[in-house]
């Protein structure tokens, strides 16, 4: 073993970094020590590993690539503007597990963003949609043209696919992912339909897209895996059917709306990887709705409470709860059920309740594995959430504070007794139903 | 191989681009394309994606050169902005992608088979190590950076940078040539 000071002289020998004085000290050392040069040998042979790696020369092109998409970069503000805006919706919808450390398996999540809507689940799949929309207007009208336009935008969009193909001054970094997807048969179906096109030249959208607040506009540089986007329309007629609609143009025309997707927390939940199976579910759930009732869940103030960064922050600490997770993981369909449920909707919406789940105790709670098993096994504790006798008490201010300070509540919570008395559902019922009375 | 890590004029073109004369980014783009080309392949051992990192990096370089601080070097600016981009690539590839064929140097066996193997064995190692540890042997080792310049782009004092080589070099010593524990 060679000394930490020969070791230091070894190694900045090695990188160049020594003064005559030391090369001499070294040198006189190694004369006299065998270990020490056999740690000079074993260093100098990395060293000759490492030297013998190829050297690798950019390609060619690079130098005229950058500066093509420097180029178009600086055309104009507006359009930066707009690309930023991109990068943003790219890394809300597309930017799967990993990045915020949530994990990927979180198959109830559905339920937890869309709380707080008239009808969420609907909200959140039209949401899903209009990023969706946002995000190919803005693909769009930062290729070729201006904004401005009203027919002449349709005709560009469906001569961008028939005509030209995107160039590196179409479409900024990574070009391959984008013409990919501006290439794709998805792609093709989209900008053939009438009533997309109508929807990318929409005044109200682009509109609204000039007024997007910068600093809503920052962070996300997850924008670049495009691909996921054709991959999740390819199999999704669903979501096809959403774009088309005249209910998702009219949305997007709600600035309240764009504004609660550009928050870092509404983009985090709703990147979360099982989204669009949930989502493809809630929709399955919903069955044929009124114009009427998507325009009053699209406009609701409730979806943007519930998508607000502090509803957020509160849902993430519960969500990333290990044991909760796995309790639902055990029954995901009762739980989408539950979750889904107006009551608990509205309920998640509610200040007081959001307040007890970021209390320790709330929190506490879920890491009890009484708690868990009760999730896990007890249907009845699942309707309980649905019942609105019991969204009315647990809305009810007081009963939070008492329940989020209450050693006593906790320590009841846990008891036997209290699980055995939810499984006799219908006699608390019962007893919530008298209160009333 | 050398190369340049700054140059006196580098911030007589930025602020060429920065009064809105985009020519002013390509002696840019030309001087320091090499250096992060080579670290981002050694970094992530894929060509094509460090080509889209180098690019990307450059690009998002210039829109956003209004907030380069002009009391650092320009390079170790860059740098910053390229190591972000190889972490993006890096999360988002997939888990089992091969080694690019042009670094493990399987699509000549004429060269040597020998020879081949160490440099994929090499590289492969070299991406199996911390990314801290990668760093500063990519910086050192492929671009030929001194400690000093190696502690400005990375912002950390010397006597990191040489702790972390030295930490580097044992676990490629252990990887590569069978080094056995601490020294």
């Amino acid at each position: 073993m060679t000394e930490r000071a020969d070791e230091d002289l070894l190694q900045r020998a090695l990188d160049g970094a020594m003064g005559d004085a030391e090369a001499e000290r070294l040198r006189s050392r190694l004369a006299s020590d065998p270990t020490l040069r056999a740690r000079a040998e074993q260093l100098r042979r990395l060293a000759d590993l490492l030297e013998d790696q190829e050297a690798v020369e950019p390609p060619p092109e690079l130098v005229d690539r950058v500066m093509a998409a420097a180029a178009t970069g600086d055309r104009a503000t507006a359009t930066r503007r707009r690309r930023k805006l991109t990068h943003q919706l790219f890394g809300l919808f597309l930017h799967h597990s990993g990045q915020d450390g949530y994990g990927s398996e979180s198959p109830w999540m559905t339920g937890w963003t869309g709380g707080g809507a008239i009808v969420a689940k609907k909200a959140l799949w039209a949401v899903a949609g209009l990023a969706v929309i946002v995000i190919l207007a803005v693909v769009y009208y930062n290729g070729t043209r201006s904004v401005s336009g009203g027919a002449e935008g349709t005709i560009g969009a469906a001569d961008r696919y028939r005509g030209a193909q995107p160039t590196s001054k179409d479409v900024v970094a990574p070009q391959a992912a984008a013409q990919q997807f501006l290439q794709s048969d998805v792609f093709d179906r989209i900008v053939k339909d009438k009533n997309l096109r109508n929807i990318f030249t929409d005044r109200n959208l682009c509109a609204m897209l000039a007024q997007v607040p910068e600093e809503a506009l920052q962070e996300s540089d997850a924008w670049l895996n495009l691909g996921k986007i054709q991959t999740a329309l390819a199999d999704n007629p669903e979501m096809l059917a959403v774009l088309r609609s005249a209910r998702a143009r009219a949305a997007v025309a709600e600035m309240e709306n764009l504004q609660a997707l550009s928050r870092a927390a509404a983009r985090a939940a709703l990147a979360d990887s099982a989204l669009m199976e949930n989502l493809r579910k809630a929709q399955a759930a919903l069955g044929d709705a009124s114009d009427e009732e998507w325009a009053a869940a699209l406009t609701s103030k409730q979806l943007t409470e519930a998508l607000s960064p502090s509803a957020m922050e509160a849902l993430r600490a519960v969500r990333n709860n290990l044991k909760f997770k796995a309790a639902v993981a055990e029954d995901q369909q009762a739980f989408l059920k539950v979750a889904l449920g107006r009551s608990f909707r509205s309920a998640l919406g509610d200040d007081a309740f959001l307040s007890l789940l970021k209390t320790k105790n709330a929190l506490a709670q879920l890491d009890d594995p009484n708690v868990a098993a009760l999730l896990r096994s007890n249907r009845n504790f699942m309707k309980l959430f649905d019942d609105p006798n019991f969204t009315a008490a647990i809305q009810n201010r007081q009963f939070m504070v008492a329940l989020a300070e209450s050693e006593s509540l906790r320590v009841a919570f846990k008891a036997r007794g209290f699980q055995e008395s939810l499984n006799r559902f219908d006699a608390l019922q019962e007893a919530l139903r008298a209160r009333e009375q | 191989m050398s190369f340049q890590v700054s140059a006196d004029d580098d911030l007589v073109f930025v602020r060429q681009c920065l009064r809105g004369d985009t020519v002013g980014f390509r002696p840019l783009v030309e001087r320091y394309q090499k250096l992060l080309f080579t670290v981002a392949l050694r970094m992530l051992g894929d060509r094509t994606q460090a080509t889209d990192a180098v690019q990307e990096a450059f690009v998002r370089a210039y829109v956003h050169l209004a907030s380069y601080d002009h009391s650092h070097k320009f390079f170790s600016w860059l740098y910053r902005i390229l190591v972000n981009e190889c972490l993006n690539v890096r999360r988002s590839r997939r888990p089992l992608d091969p080694l690019d064929p042009e670094l493990a140097g399987s699509d000549d066996p004429q060269r040597g088979a020998r020879r081949a193997e160490l440099r994929a064995s090499v590289q492969s190692a070299l991406l199996r190590l911390p990314r801290a540890n990668r760093e500063v042997v990519v910086l050192r080792h492929f671009a030929e950076m001194s400690y000093q310049e190696i502690a400005e782009v990375l912002r950390v004092p010397e006597k990191t940078v040489k702790s972390r080589l030295y930490s580097a070099r044992q676990q490629l010593g252990q990887m590569l040539l069978g080094w056995k524990g601490e020294r």
